[in-house]
């Protein structure tokens, strides 16, 4: 077994062992904080697999984002550290058979796909940095990234360049707008007089 | 196998470093702290133990090991062990990503920026689980303004930084500190004007984000007992204040890095490692790059004790009132900047970035 197959292991055992820690623990919180650690699991892979770039955002976006939103939201329901879920016995059948559906077609995905042609290559020597370096340059606007073999779903499209600053920049306008917004419901809607 | 031992070596190597340098460092930092404090309350300070105490912060490490080890009965147990650790991570990682040097860098990638700005974000989380874990309603006010708090001051220091990306046309933190070589008008806070401006409102941030005074109202003494690490005694307490000085030392050391030259000390005429070698002159860049971040640690500490705390509503109106705003402009106004200069000057007269460097061309009068 390689390094790479042990650190493999190693993390997907941690990332499955806390996503089984999800969803057994009754105090939502509890459960919360192993979200956020399946997530970091995932993560890992990324990076291990060479991937900084996906490894980054899955941290910035899902870790850092949504699990400070899901412990606001779990602070604001729960009346004290002690408070449970009780799980009752007609939602244990709907999620067995959700899960059971899932894994199915999971398993039969995996089974129809064929690997050949498929080299695993976890991972990258340290010093290998020109695949972020390209990402990093194209999301700044300073490179044309353009990817050495045409995507499947752009192969009919010729010459097609993928330039993320435009998406880039869309996108945080939308943010922009949506903070605004938020700020805009969120604020006194009167003015309050103190001394009438 | 030969190969995952070297891996292995490589990754062990820095990360023992790196945390022995975060232990050391906060001790030094703490018997700064009273240093400093005590000479602006115009106060002695620690004396006793050691030359000028400097002995102090282990006396009070020994201290706190042989303290009981009390985690209250109506704290959640898992959580409030775990609390420490997150924070302490969140404050570690990102010191593998800032170079120390011309390459002494723990993981060098084209990202280090966004990594780093993603794993920054992670130390709240131990905030907030410790507040939320000790079962107190006072941890439970502090963990939540600092949850709020850090959130909120997330939107300028990310905006401050791709300022500087804008400037830099690169996301490597290591290219970024080598565009600034030379002499310290090369630094990125002398570029243009509204880098200049930036540079103080990322600090601010980054005082915030580090909840040190003026911005401490997660642990709010006079309101909060002690906020988040009220419950918390002996080690576990140690390990959040390990945290805390660790990433005052992050936020500086990426002041350093975007604004202030990074390792370069900006009065050499040359590199020491051309001048020293690869080795000996990356010792050099190191020294400087600690003693620089050093100093930025001191003013936060100046800070600290020179003005006092905000109220909480304050903080926020500080954040999204003026900072966010001010970041705004310095974006369209550093954006704007590098257009603008040469059409408002005279033919003759040009200024431009060749490479990261300021270069002025005067040319003949036609």
């Amino acid at each position: 077994m390689s390094l790479a197959d042990f650190f493999f292991w190693c993390l997907a055992l941690f990332t499955a062992g806390s996503a089984v820690a999800t969803t057994v623990s009754s105090q939502i919180v509890r459960s919360a904080v192993w979200l956020m650690f399946t997530l970091a699991g995932v993560a890992g892979l990324y990076f291990l697999l060479g991937f900084e770039f996906l490894g980054a955002t899955q941290l910035i976006i899902y870790v850092g984002g949504i699990l400070v939103l899901v412990i606001f939201a779990v602070m604001l329901t729960a009346q004290g550290p002690g408070t449970r879920l009780v799980t009752k016995r007609w939602q244990w059948l709907i999620v067995a058979l959700v899960s059971i559906g899932v894994l199915a077609l999971l398993v039969v995905t995996l089974l129809s796909t064929s690997w050949q042609g498929y080299t695993p290559s976890p991972l990258h020597p340290p010093s290998d940095a020109s695949q972020s370096n390209r990402i990093a340059l194209s999301l700044l606007g300073s490179l044309r990234a353009e990817p050495e073999q045409p995507l499947p779903s752009l192969a009919t499209q010729p010459k097609h360049r993928v330039h993320y600053l435009f998406l880039f920049e869309i996108i945080s306008v939308h943010l922009l707008v949506v903070l605004i917004g938020a700020a805009y419901l969120a604020r006194a809607k009167r003015a309050r007089r103190r001394n009438p | 196998m030969a190969e995952g031992w070297t891996i292995l070596v490589q990754a062990t190597v820095p990360a023992i470093l790196l945390v022995t340098f975060v232990a050391v460092s906060a001790l030094f930092f703490i018997w700064l702290e009273r240093k400093v404090s005590a000479r602006i309350h115009d106060r002695l300070g620690p004396t006793r133990v050691g030359k000028f105490g400097w002995l102090q912060t282990i006396a009070d490490g020994i201290k706190l090991l042989t303290k009981e080890d009390f985690i209250p009965p109506q704290a959640d147990q898992l959580l409030f062990r775990m609390g420490p650790y997150l924070a302490f991570l969140g404050a570690f990682l990102p010191l593998l990503l800032l170079p120390w040097g011309q390459g002494v860098v723990a993981i060098e990638t084209g990202l280090s920026v966004f990594l780093l700005l993603a794993v920054m974000s992670l130390e709240v989380f131990g905030v907030i689980l410790a507040g939320y874990a000790s079962g107190n309603k006072w941890s439970l006010f502090g963990g939540i303004r600092e949850s709020a708090q850090m959130v909120s001051y997330e939107v300028p220091r990310t905006l401050c930084v791709v300022i500087v990306l804008m400037a830099a046309g690169t996301m490597n933190l290591s290219d970024i500190a080598r565009q600034q070589s030379g002499f310290f008008w090369n630094w990125f806070l002398f570029r243009d004007p509204f880098l200049f401006i930036t540079f103080w409102v990322f600090f601010t941030c980054g005082v915030a984000g580090c909840k040190r005074a003026p911005f401490d109202l997660a642990e709010a003494e006079s309101e909060l007992v002690a906020g988040y690490h009220t419950e918390y005694s002996g080690l576990r307490w140690s390990i959040f204040f390990m945290a805390e000085y660790g990433s005052m030392f992050v936020i500086s050391g990426l002041s350093c890095i975007l604004f202030l030259g990074g390792w370069q000390l900006g009065l050499l005429p040359v590199d020491p490692v051309q001048w020293l070698g690869q080795f000996g002159g990356n010792i050099v860049n190191v020294l400087i790059f600690i003693l620089k971040c050093w100093l930025l640690v001191m003013v936060m500490m100046w800070v600290r004790w020179t003005l006092p705390r905000l109220r909480i509503d304050q903080v926020m109106s500080t954040c999204l009132k003026y900072l966010v705003p001010i970041c705004c402009f310095c974006l369209l106004g550093s954006a704007l900047w590098p257009l603008m200069w040469n059409t408002l000057l005279p033919g003759w007269f040009q200024w431009r970035h060749q490479a990261g460097t300021p270069v002025v061309i005067v040319q003949e009068k036609p």
